[in-house]
C-alpha cells in the first residue's frame, strides 16, 4: 500500500451521489404525534365541563352548572376531606418509611440489606388491584389473617375499611417512590461526610442527625409532594376498601357520579376532573419551583460511600426481623392469599382451605368469554402499546436532548406531564375527545385502539424517564462523531444512538408491558363489552361480589409481570455475561 | 488537498467574546496547531469548522466550498467531509474497530470490495489489522485513538481535525504517538488543524502555530518563530519558562539596539527591525539563552550573579539567579559547587515583548493587518 495514494480517494465525486434526507419532516412529525396525544384529551374536558347537557345530548348551552353542582354538593366535600386525609396520612408514613428504609439500606450493617432494598420495590411491580384484592382477603373484616387475630385468638382487631387502614395500604404502595428518591441522594452523597463527623470523634446518632437526616431533606420534600399528589388521585384502593363502608374519595366519587348518574357521562364529571387536574398540576408546579435550586446545595464531589457502615450493635437482628416482617406482611403475605383466594370457594377460619379447594375460579376464567378476553385484550395491549410507546418516545427522548430541531426543549414537558396528571382525568378526557373527534375517534372508540391509545398515552413519561437519564449518560461526542462520518440525524440515532441506548430501550419495555398489564384507571371510562380489559374487569367482577374471579385475574396479572421482568432480567444477565466471557 | 480558510470568525456570549475576529489560512497539506489555555476559544474555532458550533459571524471556507458564511448560511456537519478526531475519542462502544471504521464508507454508500479494501488499508496504516474484530473496550488507550484516526481517515477527508487527541495518553505515550501521528501526517499531505493546550506538543508537531487568548489569535507562525520570537508577554509566559528585563533602549546600529537596565552593566544588545516606541521596554530572555559558568562571546555583557535556588531536572538544573534587584532564572547542565557565577547573554537571544496581547512587531514574517493572519506570513 502506498500511503500517498490513501486519502486520494476521490470523497468529492461521491458527494455528488450522496442524498441525505432532511430531518426535520420527521422531527415534526414524531413531535407532533406526541403533542396531540398529550393534549389532545385536555380540551374536550374543559369543553364539555361548561355544557349544560351531556355532549351526545341536544341543547347543551355554555353552563357553569356543572362547577357550580360540585362546589355545592355535600357529598363531593366529604370525599374531598377523606382524600385530604388519606393522603397525608398515606404521604407521611411512605416518607418516613421510605426515608428509614434507605437509611438502613445503603448506611448501615443490616444483614440482609442487599435483599431487602429490591424487596421494597415490590409494591411498584406486582398489580395495585392485585394488592388492593391480596390485603382485603387477608386484613379486610372479613380477611382471613382478621378472623384468625380476632375470632381464634381474641385480640383486639384492626380495620382495613377505614381511612386510617387504607392510609396504611396507601403507604405500602407509595413507599418506594419516597425510599428510591433517598436512596438515589444517599448513595450519590459523599460519604466521607459522615466519615469526618466519626474522625471528630461523633458517634452514630451524631452522624445521623448532623449529616445523614439533613442531607435527604430535598428528598423528602420532593418525594412527599409527589406521594401526595399522587395519593390525590387514588381510584382502587377507595373502590374496593372503601365502597362497602361508604368512605367516598374524589376519584371514586367521581367513578360513580359517571356509572350510577341519571344522564351518562354528565358534565360534572368533567368538571371534577378538571378541578383535581388544577390541584395535583398546582402541587406539581410548586414542586418544581421549590426544587428548582435544589442542585445548588448538593456536594459536588464524588460519590463515595462512608468508610464505615452505621455499626447497629444490639439492634441489627431486631431491625432485621423488623424489615423482614413488613416485606412479608405487605407484599409477599398478601400475594399468597390471593394465590390462596383464587383456589377456593371463600376464605374463611371456620373451615379448613382444603375442603373448599375448587378449580371454578380458573375453570370461569377459561370459559367466561368477558373474563377471558379480558386477558387476551390486556396482552395485546400491553404487547402491542409497549412497543408503540417506547418506539415513539425513544425518538422524542433523542430529538429532545440531541437535536437540534427547533421545538425540542418543549418534548420533556410533553412527555413528563401525562404521568403527572390523574389517570381518570386522562380518562375521561380521552372518552370526549374519542366522541367528539368523529374521526378517527369513532373507530377508536368501538375497538381496543382507544383504550390501547389512553393506556400508552398516560404511561409514557414511564419510558422517557428511562430512557432520559441512559441518554444523558451517552457522550454527546459519539453522535458528533457519527456526524463527522457523513452520517444524516436519522442515520445517527438508528445506527449510532439507539443500538447504544438497547439496554434502557429493554428496560423501558419491560416496564410499559408491566405497566399496561396493570394499569386501569384511564380506561375505567372507556371500557364497554367486546373490548375489556384486565384491570376494568376485575373492577367490575369485583362490584358483582365474586371475589374469586378477580383474585385469579390478579394473579394471572402477577404471572404476566413476573414472566416479563424474568425475561428482561434473563437478557440483561446474560447480557453481562456475555460481555464478561 | 485544500486550503481552509477562516476569515472574521466572532461569537460573542453575553459579553464575552468567545470568538473576537478569529482570521487564518490553513495552507494546503500542512500542519496548523491552535494553541492556548483553556476557554481561550480554540476548541470553539475547531468546532466551528467540523460544523458543531455555528458562530454569531465571519467565514469558513474549505477550498472553493462554503462551509459557512456571513449570511448564516451553514454546511450541516455530516455534508463537510472532513475526518475529525475527537478528544474522548468517541469510538462506538456496540461495534468492532472494523465496523467503526467502516462506518464512513457505509454511510456513503461505497461498494463493498471498495470497503474492504479501504478498511485493511487504513487499518495498516495505523497498524491495527490484527485488533480489527476487538471491541473499543478490549484496546488500549493508544490503540483507542488509532482507531479514532482510523475512522477519520477512512472516508478519503479532504482535512483533519484533531480535538487534543493526546490529552487521555501518558506521558510515554504521547510522545511516541506525537512522533508517529507527525509522520503520519507527512506522508498523507492531509491538511490538518490540530487543537491542543500543550506547548510541547505544538512545538514538537506543527508546521504553523496560531497561539489563542481571550477568543483572539495573538500570534502566528512557526514554531521556532513564536518561541523565539513571542512578541508579547503571555506568548512568551505560554510556551516555557521566561525572564524578562525592563529598561530603556539606544540604537547601536541600523537595526540594533541596546536595552539599559539598572544593575547590568553593559545592557543587553537586541535586533529589531523596526525603532521601539520610546520609553521603557520589555526584553524576553529564555533561561537556556543565560549562560552559566562559560566564556562570554565578544560583545556580550557579564554579569555577577548569586544562585539563590537550583532544581533538579534529569537532563538539566534550573537555577535561580540574583544580578541586583533582578531574580533570573537560567539552565545548565551540571550542578554548580559555588554560589557566585559569571553569567552571560547568548549571542541573538533576547526579544522584544509588549504587556497587551497585540503583538509586537518582530522580524520576518509580520501580519500586514490588525489581524494576524496566515496569508501574509506565508
Amino acid at each position: 500500500m502506498t500511503l500517498d495514494t490513501l486519502p486520494s480517494r476521490a470523497a468529492p465525486q461521491q458527494r455528488g451521489r450522496r442524498r441525505l434526507a432532511p430531518a426535520a419532516p420527521g422531527q415534526y412529525l414524531v413531535w407532533a404525534l406526541v403533542a396531540v396525544l398529550a393534549l389532545a384529551p385536555l380540551a374536550p374536558l374543559v369543553y364539555t365541563s361548561v355544557l349544560s347537557k351531556p355532549y351526545y345530548l341536544p341543547g347543551g348551552v355554555f353552563s357553569m352548572d356543572a362547577y357550580r353542582q360540585l362546589f355545592t354538593d355535600p357529598a363531593i366535600r366529604t370525599a374531598a376531606l377523606n382524600t385530604l386525609v388519606f393522603a397525608t396520612c398515606a404521604t407521611t408514613a411512605a416518607v418516613v418509611l421510605g426515608a428509614a428504609f434507605a437509611v438502613l439500606v445503603t448506611r448501615t450493617d443490616l444483614p440482609g440489606r442487599r435483599l431487602l432494598g429490591p424487596a421494597l420495590l415490590a409494591p411498584l411491580l406486582i398489580p395495585p388491584l392485585g394488592l388492593i384484592v391480596g390485603w382485603e382477603s387477608l386484613y379486610g373484616p372479613s380477611g382471613y389473617l382478621t378472623q384468625l387475630w380476632h375470632r381464634n385468638l381474641h385480640l383486639p382487631v384492626w380495620n382495613l375499611t377505614s381511612l386510617p387502614g387504607m392510609s396504611a395500604l396507601g403507604a405500602v404502595v407509595t413507599l418506594p417512590i419516597a425510599y428510591l428518591t433517598c436512596k438515589a441522594v444517599l448513595e450519590g452523597a459523599d460519604g466521607t461526610l459522615e466519615d469526618a463527623v466519626r474522625a471528630s470523634g461523633g458517634g452514630t446518632l451524631l452522624v445521623l442527625r448532623t449529616v445523614t437526616v439533613p442531607m435527604l431533606r430535598t428528598a423528602l420534600l420532593d418525594s412527599g409532594m409527589l406521594i401526595f399528589t399522587l395519593s390525590l388521585e387514588v381510584l382502587g384502593i377507595p373502590l374496593f376498601l372503601g365502597r362497602p363502608v361508604n368512605i367516598q374519595f374524589i376519584a371514586s366519587y367521581l367513578y360513580d357520579s359517571w356509572s350510577n348518574s341519571p344522564v351518562p357521562d354528565p358534565p360534572i364529571v368533567s368538571a371534577g376532573a378538571i378541578l383535581l387536574l388544577v390541584v395535583t398540576s398546582g402541587i406539581l408546579l410548586l414542586r418544581g419551583r421549590l426544587l428548582r435550586h435544589s442542585t445548588r446545595y448538593t456536594a459536588g464531589t464524588r460519590a463515595t460511600p462512608p468508610a464505615h457502615p452505621i455499626d447497629l450493635g444490639r439492634w441489627r437482628a431486631p431491625l432485621a426481623g423488623a424489615s423482614a416482617a413488613f416485606v412479608a406482611l405487605t407484599s409477599a403475605i398478601p400475594l399468597l392469599g390471593l394465590a390462596l383466594m383464587s383456589n377456593v370457594t371463600s376464605l374463611t377460619t371456620l373451615v379448613a382451605p382444603w375442603h373448599l379447594w375448587t378449580g371454578d375460579n380458573w375453570r370461569q376464567i377459561w370459559t367466561d368469554p368477558t373474563l377471558h378476553r379480558a386477558i387476551t385484550d390486556s396482552l395485546t395491549v400491553a404487547a402491542i402499546g409497549s412497543l408503540a410507546t417506547v418506539v415513539l418516545v425513544a425518538l422524542a427522548t433523542v430529538i429532545a436532548h440531541r437535536s437540534g430541531f427547533r421545538l425540542r426543549r418543549t418534548l420533556p414537558a410533553l412527555l413528563v406531564y401525562p404521568r403527572a396528571t390523574p389517570g381518570i382525568v386522562f380518562g375521561v378526557g380521552f372518552f370526549w375527545l374519542f366522541l367528539i373527534a368523529d374521526w378517527p375517534g369513532a373507530m377508536l372508540r368501538t375497538s381496543l385502539w382507544g383504550e390501547l391509545v389512553a393506556l400508552c398515552v398516560r404511561n409514557m413519561t414511564l419510558s422517557y424517564i428511562v430512557l432520559a437519564p441512559a441518554l444523558a449518560r451517552l457522550s454527546p461526542e459519539l453522535a458528533k462523531a457519527s456526524a463527522a462520518s457523513g452520517a444524516g440525524w436519522w442515520t445517527t440515532t438508528r445506527r449510532i444512538t439507539l443500538p447504544l441506548l438497547r439496554p434502557a430501550l429493554l428496560s423501558a419495555l419491560v416496564l410499559m408491558f408491566v405497566t399496561l398489564i396493570s394499569d386501569y384507571d384511564p380506561v375505567v371510562f372507556l371500557t364497554k363489552p367486546g373490548t375489556e380489559l384486565m384491570g376494568t374487569t376485575m373492577l367490575q367482577t369485583w362490584a358483582k361480589g365474586l371475589p374469586g374471579p378477580v383474585a385469579a385475574l390478579a394473579l394471572v396479572q402477577v404471572l404476566l409481570v413476573t414472566v416479563a421482568l424474568a425475561l428482561g432480567l434473563g437478557w440483561t444477565l446474560r447480557k453481562k455475561a456475555h460481555r464478561h466471557a | 488537498m485544500p486550503e481552509i480558510t477562516v476569515r472574521r470568525l466572532t461569537q460573542t456570549f453575553g459579553a464575552t467574546k468567545v470568538l473576537d475576529q478569529v482570521d487564518f489560512t490553513v495552507p494546503d497539506s500542512r500542519f496548523v496547531t491552535l494553541l492556548g489555555p483553556s476557554g481561550c476559544g480554540k476548541t470553539t474555532t475547531l468546532m466551528s469548522i467540523a460544523g458543531f458550533h455555528t458562530p454569531d459571524a465571519g467565514t469558513i471556507a474549505h477550498g472553493d466550498r462554503v462551509l459557512f458564511d456571513a449570511a448564516g448560511r451553514s454546511l450541516p456537519a455530516e455534508q463537510r467531509d472532513l475526518g475529525v478526531v475527537f478528544q474522548s475519542y468517541a469510538l462506538w462502544p456496540h461495534l468492532t474497530v472494523a465496523e467503526n471504521v467502516t462506518f464512513p464508507l457505509r454511510i456513503r454508500k461505497a461498494g463493498r470490495l471498495e470497503m474492504k479494501q479501504r478498511v485493511t488499508d487504513v487499518l495498516e496504516l495505523v497498524e491495527l489489522v490484527p485488533r480489527a474484530d476487538a471491541y473499543p473496550h478490549e484496546l488500549s488507550g493508544g490503540q483507542q485513538q488509532r482507531v479514532a484516526l482510523a475512522r477519520a481517515l477512512a472516508h478519503g477527508p479532504s482535512a483533519l481535525l484533531l480535538d487534543e487527541p493526546f490529552s487521555n495518553l501518558d506521558a510515554k505515550l504521547r510522545d511516541r504517538a506525537r512522533e508517529w501521528l507527525g509522520e503520519l501526517q507527512r506522508d498523507l499531505g492531509i491538511t490538518t488543524v490540530f487543537v491542543t493546550h500543550d506547548q510541547t506538543e505544538a512545538l514538537a508537531m506543527s508546521d504553523h502555530i496560531l497561539v489563542m487568548n481571550g477568543g483572539r489569535i495573538v500570534r502566528a507562525g512557526t514554531p521556532e518563530d513564536v518561541y523565539q520570537r513571542p512578541g508579547n508577554r503571555f506568548v512568551a509566559e505560554f510556551l516555557g519558562r521566561c525572564n524578562f528585563i525592563t529598561g530603556t533602549a539606544r540604537n547601536l546600529d541600523r537595526s540594533t539596539w541596546l536595552l539599559q537596565a539598572p544593575h547590568l552593566p553593559g545592557g543587553l544588545p537586541f535586533h529589531t527591525p523596526t525603532p521601539p516606541p520610546p520609553g521603557p521596554l520589555t526584553l524576553a530572555l529564555r533561561p537556556e539563552a543565560l549562560l552559566l559558568d562559560t566564556p562570554a562571546a565578544p560583545g556580550a555583557p557579564t554579569w555577577q550573579a548569586e544562585i539563590t535556588h537550583a532544581t533538579f531536572l534529569g537532563d538539566h538544573y534550573l537555577y535561580t539567579v540574583r544580578v541586583g534587584p533582578h531574580e533570573l532564572q537560567a539552565l545548565h547542565r551540571r550542578r554548580l559547587p559555588e554560589a557566585t557565577v559569571q553569567i552571560t547573554l547568548a549571542p541573538d537571544s533576547a526579544t522584544l515583548v509588549t504587556d497587551d496581547p497585540a503583538p509586537f512587531p518582530t522580524e520576518g514574517p509580520v501580519p500586514s493587518t490588525s489581524q494576524p493572519t496566515f496569508d501574509n506570513v506565508l
